[in-house]
């Protein structure tokens, strides 16, 4: 199992020589600007993972159970989930760049896979209560530790932390930490911790480059209409035991592909 | 094109309340609440809760049932009143909102911690709307008479109060009960599902009453057409929660995955339309693990240990009280064989 520690010392860097906007006035580090990704060779290639390779996920057998099920024709079949955004499990690690705005009471966090826009609020109001409305991005709170920008979220729907059916569930709650190292660089460490489908958090991280010229294009979608595919209670999933595209990771990495 | 009976409020219903009496019985106040042993409730101990959904609605929460609330002009329209000793309180936190007159209650269904304050409210001048099918169980369990609906309705409705159409709809088929009812507040885009949906457990059918497990399916479809036929889908930034001024929208002013119509949930936290299309997709896909288990002859104590639920055990289900899991595999498995015998 993979695991990430956040070890980089933010104050090792500082915040001499920053480009781009004025640091705002209760900021602890100037973050704001636009953020293109730096990929790693470890990570998922463009076009998303294999069905079955759920490797380095916490998961628990309810997690499993999901995940087996799930079947990506659900995506196509049902209209709805056509233009439905990436929740927060999976949102900050779509499509870059990532822009964000400081605010003397809020950061913004926009991301342009599916237009994201994420408030993550800093003038020390309380969460939402219980019974309130979980959204895509859920609610975020943030606070300055040193130069770290720590961000918790709660109020989270449920969505997914891998496009090939690992669930997240709306109980999870998200703390990430924002670090910028120097002029260029900015590291994101993110912290899922979902009592329902994890064994135990969930850490991800993502490296970013400052990109002043990056352009935030437009991520239109539209609901196309669909076509009958056998009632209108259809649900496209697999039975247990029966998903024949499970082991086709498995198959793959032993056939070298 | 809906098919409503419209009734102009709240001239139509003036001076319509009847005589008054006593809550619900026992069995009513027991049957199904997820507070189930109501007499462990401590009552005192109860704060309700307001929370502002959208427009002229708020969401109530105590112990019970949750309570949606109109609040305008034209008075206050209520839906479900929790338990009878929890009306005043109920009372105090709506005068909170208001000072208008507390003018109709409506019951999304029959069970004791959704009516269980209808005769309170009746004795203070409300009138208490339901399903026909409510108002003759509650009836035939020898419910009060104060109690009882006294405007019935077996087809669509409409309110026309604070400035906007209130649509009581019943439910498209029997699910929780065979008396069950959504109020659609269509101005402010909020809807109140009842039991039907629910956020803290597995749907659960009052077969005593006339529910069936699989009806849900077919309501929270309904509910699904409902919220996605709402005026203003997928655009706007209108209706926003007063927690979430910054609902996600499109940073290019184009929204992804909006889902404008809230819905208030029997029991449980706000909802929206994908919450409900979440929660249908799970009851479908365990309908379907259970019918093709059953299909090739296994038993329902073989189903039961396979365990059909798997996925979303740790979320919704329970060992004890009256939604446990084992009830809800049960009830699906009666349904799915129910023509083999």
């Amino acid at each position: 199992m993979r695991r990430t520690v956040l070890t980089i010392s933010a104050a090792a860097f500082g915040a001499c020589g920053l480009v781009g906007p004025a640091v705002p006035a209760r900021a602890e580090a100037d973050l704001s600007g636009f953020w293109q990704r730096i990929r790693h060779e470890w990570e998922q290639p463009e076009g998303g993972p294999e069905l079955g390779d759920y490797s380095l996920y916490p998961l628990n057998e309810e997690a499993f159970s999901r995940a087996y099920a799930y079947d990506p024709a659900i995506d196509e079949v049902q209209q709805q989930r056509q233009c439905w955004p990436h929740s927060i499990g999976y949102a900050m690690f779509s499509l870059p760049p990532l822009q964000i705005t400081q605010e003397r009471d809020r950061v913004i966090l926009r991301v342009m896979a599916n237009e994201a826009l994420r408030t993550v609020w800093m003038d020390g109001r309380p969460h939402p209560p219980a019974h309130a409305l979980h959204t895509w991005y859920g609610f975020s709170t943030g606070e300055w530790v040193g130069d770290t920008l720590l961000v918790t979220t709660t109020h989270v729907k449920e969505g997914h932390v891998r496009r090939n059916g690992v669930p997240h569930s709306d109980q999870m709650r998200v703390t990430e930490y924002f670090t910028r190292h120097g002029e260029d660089l900015l590291t994101m460490v993110a912290v899922f911790d979902d009592p329902i489908y994890m064994t135990e958090p969930l850490v991800r991280h993502m490296t970013f480059r400052y990109d002043p010229n990056a352009v935030m294009s437009e991520y239109p979608c539209e609901e196309r209409e669909l076509v009958e595919l056998g009632g209108a209670q259809l649900i496209p999933h697999f039975l247990p035991g029966e998903n024949p595209f499970i082991e086709s990771a498995s198959v793959n990495y032993f056939r070298g592909e | 094109m809906r098919n409503t009976r419209t009734l102009h409020a709240p001239a139509a219903f003036a001076g319509a309340a009847l005589p008054l009496a006593p809550a619900l019985t026992l069995a009513l106040a027991l049957a199904l609440a997820p507070a189930h042993a109501v007499a462990q409730t401590d009552f005192a101990a109860v704060e309700i809760k307001t929370h502002h959904v959208s427009g002229n609605v708020y969401m109530l929460v105590g112990a019970g049932g949750n309570m949606a609330v109109s609040v305008g002009d034209d008075g206050v329209l209520l839906v479900d009143d929790q338990y009878a000793p929890l009306t005043d309180k109920i009372a105090a936190a709506i005068r909170t909102l208001s000072d208008e007159p507390i003018k109709y209650v409506i019951n999304t269904h029959l069970h004791g911690d959704h009516t269980g304050g209808n005769a309170n409210f009746a004795e203070r001048g409300a009138v208490i709307v339901g399903h026909e099918n409510a108002r003759m169980r509650m009836a035939a369990a020898a419910t009060s008479e104060g109690a009882l609906p006294v405007l019935t309705f077996s087809e669509p409705v409409s309110f026309h109060f604070n400035g906007e159409e209130i649509s009581v709809i019943p439910a498209a088929a029997p699910a929780h009960t065979d008396g069950d009812a959504l109020v659609y507040f269509r101005g402010s885009n909020v809807l109140h599902t009842g039991d039907v949906y629910v956020t803290l457990s597995f749907p659960v059918a009052d077969t005593a009453n006339g529910g069936k497990l699989l009806g849900h399916i077919d309501v929270l479809n309904q509910i699904l057409e409902l919220s996605r036929t709402a005026p203003g889908f997928l655009s706007g930034f209108g209706n926003a929660p007063s927690a979430y001024p910054e609902r996600p929208i499109g940073a290019l002013g184009r929204p992804h995955g909006r889902t404008d119509t809230l819905i208030v949930p029997g029991h449980g936290r706000l909802a929206d339309e994908a919450d409900v299309l979440y929660f249908r997709n799970m009851v479908a896909i365990i309908r379907d693990r259970v019918q093709a288990w059953a299909e090739r002859g296994m038993t329902l104590e073989q189903i039961l240990a396979a365990r059909p639920a798997l996925g979303w055990e740790a979320r919704y289900g329970a060992d004890t009280g009256p939604r446990t899991t084992r009830r809800f595999i049960e009830t699906i498995y009666a349904e799915v064989t129910a023509g083999d015998e």
